[in-house]
């Protein structure tokens, strides 16, 4: 009991992300989900989840009651916050007692005396607080903070010895602190310098970011192994599970990660070795990865997928197998210059591989090659009022377009 | 290297502080933890502290007060992954624009036997602007250096800047906060332009559009801050939307617009997604053709003049298709 509060099994503290991060993800996206809507696990663990993000986020979760029920959100307009409030979830990893008191303890120890044994520190942790330890959980913790890169171990004579790793001398630099403030919200992985903020102490006061997708956050943990397998040029058993909620198992070469910067969607580009074919997994379905054996030509794969990410408007590699086949779409736009210029300048600066040619004065053409024109709808669209022309070799492709335009026109004619 | 690691656990960083700012009264702990942890922590945390003082960490002196068991202030050296995800920021081109080379050089060299966590060629942000910032450019470097420093000692500025309309436009501006488009790869400053008369009106400034900035002697106005800035902006009501799922359309559109502050509910009868987004106005026309570019799948019903816009151009396109 504490302040007259009964506790029970319930903790704010975690073994793994995975379950909590589908909540948070459905809170902070969708935001209208009520706790019918969670029906793939039992009701008691949504309410736990839903607690427990509460109790991380405080005010930045919103409960309404609305004719559904009750809908739980977070709320944060990102362009607007000094960090990523997300972050908060890393830092609820359930522990022992035996961790907090062997982490203080054996730093506290560590930073008295420059090296010690393992005995050494297990004696001084009871004549310096009056514990008794058996040697071997001692021992499992200082191999743990080795491995953490936290406590360097080194033989001397028969024995290790364990002493503190040096801090690097930049960590007091004002510079690289300011820095610290920007990359802990704008750089992959960013909640690692929100850990080193944190033990600084300090908070960002300088930067906003604009466009500005905190969710990716709650992927780091499946990013992780990928980004190792790339650069250590190892092949993946991913699972994934698609909107169809079918769980797949995909063997194959991690390339690339692509990032969205408008839709805030990423993604994993893959070559599939059971269909031969360059593949996109988003990651927030990718459920697990497992880092499997290194391949001697990884960099063939590099390659055919160099030589084709070339004609990707965005994540599609279309149904390439060795060669691909391209389509293309061609349209036309009317503007005024110089008054419009501003639209010349984005037509230019979004066309991605696109080819923008002048037709006279007032008309300019985009053309653009690609494996799926489909991908390039949503970007022509943004040009409605302007579009004089659109053709494309896949006819089904205009003709939606066209019918698009004529169902958007019914749908504002009413005032 | 994990990076969900109890050594990161925020229960680990307030048991720091409190012994760092011990001896402390039971009052003072309580409100440590309550400010610091999360919200339900002050009920697990005290009972191992305080009440029954389970882990042996603190002690009570005779005062009532709490004081620290250790023999030093708690410390702990980086981790390996902390170490490794800096060394991914030598590799970024923006690393650059906080540092100097001396520095880097540095830091290179103390982390030398470490690997970087990722390097920025893992990522590709495929519809990113083609026309980012030249982050390296000299002038760039000394004009965001310079304000970063006047926004850090708060001073005002003297700011030679050139429009994206080619207009040059010299006077003082008073630095508020930098802000970094990923979609545009572009820094902007945020800040208030002061007059002769001491008016003021907050204005954006594209870095990569300043030509000099110099330290003035004006003193720094409290009452222009980013509060003010942000509301001086504010839209007067939120953008309504309606968007139906036909083409994954409530999906995309949640996603797109999750950095938005908003406010949805779902009409499960009809499969709508009711919508309010509350917005910069002088983003409106992006955020407008952002909206248009959903297609027939979503709907803009308010405000009246925002819709009255999208109403134009889907008109227009309409003639321009069908010659109607």
């Amino acid at each position: 009991m504490y302040g007259g509060i009964r506790l029970s099994n319930y903790s704010e503290l975690i073994k793994n992300l995975k379950n909590v991060r589908e909540y948070m993800k459905d809170f902070y996206i969708y935001g209208f989900k009520t706790r019918n809507d969670f029906q793939e696990k039992s009701q008691r663990t949504y309410d736990n989840e839903r607690r427990r993000i509460e109790s991380w986020l405080g005010d930045l979760v919103k409960l309404n009651d609305t004719s559904r029920g009750r809908q739980v959100s977070i709320s944060a307009d990102c362009g607007h916050i000094s960090t990523n409030p997300l972050y908060r979830a890393y830092q609820s990893k359930s522990f022992t007692d035996n961790d907090i008191l062997l982490h203080f303890y054996i730093l506290d120890i560590l930073k008295s005396e420059d090296s010690l044994s393992l005995d050494d520190i297990t004696n001084r942790i009871c004549d310096n607080y009056s514990i008794i330890l058996d040697t071997q959980i001692v021992r499992l913790k200082l191999n743990e903070y080795v491995e953490s890169g936290i406590i360097c171990k080194e033989k001397h004579g028969r024995a290790f010895v364990y002493s503190l790793c040096p801090q690097p001398k930049f960590i007091d630099n004002p510079d690289f602190q300011t820095a610290l403030k920007f990359f802990s919200m704008a750089y992959p992985f960013g909640v690692v310098g929100y850990y080193i903020l944190n033990q600084l102490g300090i908070e960002n006061d300088i930067f906003l970011l604009k466009h500005n997708y905190i969710v990716h956050t709650l992927e780091d943990t499946i990013l992780m192994p990928l980004i190792q397998s790339i650069n250590e040029h190892r092949t993946v058993e991913v699972v994934n599970f698609g909107r169809d909620k079918q769980e797949r198992t995909i063997y194959g070469i991690p390339l690339r990660i692509y990032v969205s910067t408008q839709t805030g969607r990423r993604y994993l580009i893959l070559f599939n070795l059971k269909y031969n074919r360059i593949k996109s997994l988003r990651l927030d379905f990718v459920r697990s990865v497992k880092v499997l054996d290194v391949i001697s030509n990884y960099d063939e794969y590099v390659q055919t997928f160099e030589k084709n990410s070339k004609y990707c408007w965005g994540i599609s590699f279309g149904n390439f197998k060795k060669v691909g086949n391209f389509e293309y779409i061609k349209f036309t736009i009317e503007l005024e210059l110089p008054k419009e210029s501003y639209i010349l300048n984005r037509l230019i600066r979004e066309c991605r591989n696109g080819k923008v040619e002048k037709i006279s004065n007032s008309l300019y053409s985009c053309t653009i090659e690609t494996f799926d024109i489909t991908e390039t709808k949503n970007w022509i669209r943004s040009f409605i009022g302007r579009i004089v022309s659109i053709e494309s070799s896949n006819k089904n492709v205009t003709n939606k377009f066209y019918e698009d335009i004529s169902k958007m026109h019914q749908m504002y004619k009413e005032n | 290297m994990e990076i969900f690691s109890e050594v990161y656990n925020c229960y680990y960083s307030v048991v720091s502080r409190i012994l760092k700012d011990s001896p402390l009264t039971k009052e003072q702990i309580d409100n440590i933890i309550r400010s610091k942890a999360f919200s339900e922590s002050v009920l697990f945390l005290m009972p191992k502290l305080c009440d029954n003082n389970q882990w042996n960490i603190l002690k009570r002196t005779q005062d009532g007060m709490y004081t620290s068991n250790l023999k030093n202030e708690p410390y702990m050296p980086l981790t390996l992954l902390e170490k490794s995800w800096i060394k991914s920021l030598l590799l970024d081109d923006r690393f650059k624009l906080f540092t100097t080379d001396d520095l880097i050089a540095s830091m290179e060299e103390e982390l030398k036997d470490i690997k970087p966590l990722f390097r920025p060629s893992n990522f590709y942000y495929f519809d990113r602007f083609s026309n980012g910032d030249n982050f390296l450019n000299p002038n760039y470097r000394v004009n965001f250096s310079s304000i970063l420093k006047a926004i850090q000692n708060r001073n005002v500025l003297l700011i030679d800047y050139t429009t994206s309309n080619g207009k040059r436009v010299i006077g003082y501006f008073q630095p508020l906060r930098l802000e970094y488009s990923l979609k545009n790869d572009k820094f902007r400053l945020f800040t208030a332009k002061i007059s002769k008369n001491n008016e003021y009106r907050y204005y954006v400034l594209n870095i990569s559009g300043i030509n000099n900035v110099t330290l003035s002697n004006k003193p720094w106005i409290d009452t222009l801050n980013i509060k003010n800035f942000f509301n001086s902006r504010k839209g007067l009501e939120p953008i309504t939307v309606k968007v139906i799922q036909e083409r994954n359309g409530i999906d995309r559109f949640m996603m797109e617009f999750a950095c938005y502050e908003k406010y949805a509910e779902y009409d499960n009868k009809n499969g709508i997604v009711t919508a309010q987004i509350w917005y910069d106005t002088q983003n409106e026309t992006e955020l407008l053709i952002r909206l248009l570019s959903f297609g027939p799948v979503l709907e803009i019903i308010s405000p009246k003049s925002i819709r009255e816009q999208a109403k134009q151009r889907v008109q227009a396109q309409y003639h321009m298709f069908f010659n109607i």
